[in-house]
């Protein structure tokens, strides 16, 4: 009678002691969403869709990628924050997470998120329309410092508008910022002469930059994309914020899980498909995990949310 | 001869059966896709980009474009037989082509659109390959003050689509041009009637409001006028006439020379959007014809410009694409995101670096137009028999399609309710007559003039006087005027004579 109980009991034990190993031996066993916040066929949608085929060689199991746009981003990290931590659903991040809080529209915070990786980088990039008292970074502050130049961001609240405000600052310029619908509306407005120039990351003016009608003045840093362009930090200026792609789940992910995740991430930006799908977009691998990567979301928290509100309290 | 040299060698890419195959399966896709009411081009594009990863460049490329046309093209079937737009630049389609339907002639409707289609995509592609580069650089020229400009003339088109109460249409212009202001301000972000909805936060999406205002309104009219005994549509008569219409076509040759140029061009406008150069079109027709006061009950010509202008703006749509690498709306921007992803580059560049393949996506761009027309030839004896769907089965798969192209797109529940909300508006709008096609125009034009107006005033430093002396502005500017003092005196005299029939 006694060894039967402690039969019923050890098996019942192990019962107990079963799901919790299995959840994180096993992981993953069913299909993996992975939430886009904005629609489909954008830069963002384009990246992890490039990222989904390595992803599912290394997990061994469907991604699915959602769609939910609205909000600028707000709708659809509000939705995944929404789900278990349970690293079957996380999202795509990027400064909008910071910017988004900056505009105080949006009831979460960066500490609600728990970001895996960061997969990929791009730097701001100020590029004006092609003139000779424009051609270096010296020759252009020298120049702005003493006639106001006009610069186009991507939109009120974007990020760009939050490094465009920064950029003229640090420089000590005179620019009167303007939104655009978007950066190919403002890099239209520069090519057809309405605006001096932009503030954009490197794939919204390449073409622009290619056919010599548009100069890059500086970036925020090096991109491959640019390969000959001057940093701002080179001349003694402190901008080196970057744009990023990276992959969060809502806070709260177990470790194990979320060591799966860095070793598949790891895994999948090794494959040759999605290095040159990456390439053509326009940014750079560029992989952080743990504690570099927590270090760069601190920062980059910390100073957009501030530069956001100040930005937007003009 | 360099020129010739690239002509045949960009010829010899598309002459392998794979590219063609390409073009082919994305042009049918799209079609079908447009043809089902909130499944847009740009969702068309979009769902074909993460099947072009494996493939060559130009294949992958024709298929996104095949896609592109044939989406285009495919928002002219519902908006004929249904009266429900498929895409959004098929709204002027549903003016003249719905009533054609009703009349019993949907079988000569359609086969009058896909002709237009045709033409207007052929030509819009061959401006594409001749001149693009001018209408590029016209087109940059375009600061905040034309689009503006570009928008107050498009307000002006309201009255034009107003059927027979032209207050009645002001009023439902006017309701689109208050819900444009719903959402963050384009300027300084300031949140404008969003509740603590944060969908609302970048203003009212177009396709739930335009999937309301048509599809659920319509579904709606129809459950309300359900009746058992409904008089049997003859769809024999119908089928018999689905054929391409060349005669009429070339009777309204001016119609369709302007309706094409006007298309093309301002299809190049970026951000001008392809949905009002129908309009515009369609406005133009009205305004030229002998026989305006039949524009609006099932007018061929009203038909012939809306679809030979929208299918025109696709090749018009590429130029600043294209030429600058600058996409002018949504469906191009994904457009243009595809093609990076396939390691090109769009912008004056690509003529310099990969010359054989530029020439190869015009090419590729003419043949999806080429098979754009077959298929439609093809299947248009098919489409007029939906017509013979029962209203009991149709009814709710419209819905259904109109529901999963809404959630489809924004993956956002709240877009739904919108979309219904948009739905019981249209359905008392048509019921009194005020028209929904008005409210479509107030909301992407608010916008447009909202925005370019205050851009345009911080780039002026407060000075407005530059909207009225910058070349094209002030001529938009001035025709707008000159066209209202027209439109006004014209009731004036309608109502004189009695001949106004509306109010």
């Amino acid at each position: 009678m006694r060894s039967c109980i402690k039969i019923i009991m050890s098996i019942a034990l192990s019962f107990s002691f079963l799901p919790v190993a299995a959840i994180s031996a096993e992981f993953p066993r069913k299909p993996i969403t992975i939430i886009v916040p904005y629609g489909a066929g954008g830069s963002n949608d384009n990246f992890v869709r490039a990222l989904t085929r390595p992803l599912k060689k290394a997990f061994g199991t469907n991604i699915v990628v959602r769609n939910v746009s609205g909000g600028g981003g707000a709708v659809g990290t509000m939705i995944a924050l929404a789900h278990k931590p349970d690293g079957y659903t996380v999202t795509i991040t990027s400064n909008a997470l910071y910017t988004l809080q900056g505009l105080g529209n949006v009831k979460f915070k960066t500490s609600d998120l728990d970001v895996i990786a960061r997969v990929a980088t791009e730097p701001y990039v100020l590029a004006v329309k092609t003139r000779d008292e424009w051609s270096s970074l010296k020759r252009f502050v020298q120049s702005a410092s003493k006639n106001s130049i006009t610069l186009g961001y991507a939109g009120v609240g974007s990020s760009t508008h939050i490094m465009a405000q920064a950029i003229t600052n640090e420089l000590g310029i005179k620019a009167k910022l303007i939104p655009f619908g978007g950066g190919s509306a403002a890099v239209a407005a520069t090519l057809g002469g309405h605006i001096d120039g932009v503030v954009l990351t490197p794939a919204g003016v390449a073409s622009g930059l290619e056919s010599g009608k548009l100069t890059a003045i500086a970036a925020t840093g090096t991109s491959t994309q640019l390969p000959d362009v001057t940093l701002f930090t080179e001349q003694g200026y402190s901008i080196d914020t970057l744009q990023w792609r990276g992959i969060a789940a809502p806070a709260g992910l177990a470790p194990d899980v979320k060591a799966k995740w860095v070793n598949a991430i790891a895994q999948a930006i090794q494959d040759e498909d999605f290095k040159k799908a990456v390439r053509n977009i326009g940014v750079d691998v560029n992989p952080a995990y743990g504690e570099q990567l927590e270090r760069f979301v601190q920062d980059g928290s910390e100073k957009l949310i501030t530069l956001t509100r100040t930005a937007l309290a003009k | 001869m360099s020129m010739l040299t690239n002509y045949v060698d960009a010829f010899q890419l598309l002459l392998d059966p794979t590219v063609i195959l390409m073009i082919a399966a994305g042009t049918i896709l799209g079609l079908v896709m447009g043809a089902l009411p909130g499944l847009t081009a740009a969702m068309t594009i979009a769902l074909l980009i993460p099947l072009t990863f494996g493939l060559e460049p130009i294949q992958g490329i024709g298929m996104l474009l095949g896609g592109f046309v044939g989406a285009v093209a495919g928002g002219a079937i519902p908006a004929i037989l249904l009266g429900i737009p498929g895409t959004p630049s098929s709204v002027a389609t549903t003016l003249d082509g719905y009533p054609m339907a009703k009349n019993g002639q949907a079988g000569k409707a359609l086969g009058i659109a896909i002709s237009s289609s045709f033409v207007g995509g052929l030509v819009g592609a061959i401006l594409l390959l001749l001149v693009a580069p001018p209408i590029a650089n016209f087109a940059l020229r375009f600061g905040s003050a034309e689009f503006f400009a570009l928008g107050v003339f498009g307000l002006v088109i309201i009255a034009s689509v107003s059927g027979n109460s032209m207050s009645k249409g002001l009023v439902a212009g006017l309701i689109g041009l208050l819900l444009s202001t719903v959402g963050a301000d384009r300027i300084n972000a300031n949140l404008r009637f969003t509740g603590d909805e944060p969908a609302l936060i970048m203003g009212i999406s177009l396709l739930p409001a335009l999937i309301g205002l048509f599809a659920v309104a319509q579904v709606l009219q129809d459950l309300a006028t359900h009746k058992k005994d409904k008089k049997e549509l003859n769809i024999a008569n119908n089928v018999a006439d689905a054929k391409p219409y060349w005669g009429i076509l070339g009777r309204s040759w001016k119609i369709l020379t302007s309706s094409t140029l006007i298309g093309t061009i301002v299809g190049a406008i970026p951000g001008a959007g392809g949905s009002i150069s129908s309009f515009m079109a369609y406005d133009q027709a009205k305004r030229f014809s002998k026989t305006p006061e039949k524009f609006g009950k099932g007018h061929d010509e009203g038909l012939i410009a809306s679809e030979s202008a929208n299918n025109s703006m696709a090749g018009g749509a590429l130029i600043p694409v294209l030429t600058l690498g600058v996409p002018g709306e949504v469906a191009t921007a994904v457009l243009m995101g595809g093609l990076t992803i396939q390691g090109v580059r769009p912008g004056p560049a690509l003529f310099e670096q990969q010359t054989t393949l530029a020439y190869g996506i015009f090419f590729a761009f003419i043949i999806a137009n080429i098979f754009m027309f077959l298929t439609q030839l093809m299947g248009i004896k098919l489409f007029v028999r939906v017509l013979k769907v029962p209203a009991k089965i149709l009814t709710p798969l419209i819905l259904m399609f109109c529901v999963i192209g809404v959630y489809g797109v924004s993956g956002n529940f709240f877009e739904l309710w919108l979309m219904l909300g948009f739905g019981v508006l249209g359905f008392f709008l048509n019921r009194y007559g005020f028209g929904t096609a008005p409210v479509i125009l107030g909301l992407i034009l608010g916008t447009l003039v909202e925005s370019n107006l205050r851009r345009g005033m911080l780039l002026f430093d407060g000075d407005w006087t530059q909207f009225l002396t910058r070349p094209i502005s002030a001529t938009l500017l001035g025709l707008s005027a000159v066209l209202l003092v027209i439109i006004l005196f014209q009731r004036r005299q309608d109502v004189k004579k009695g001949t106004n029939t509306g109010n």
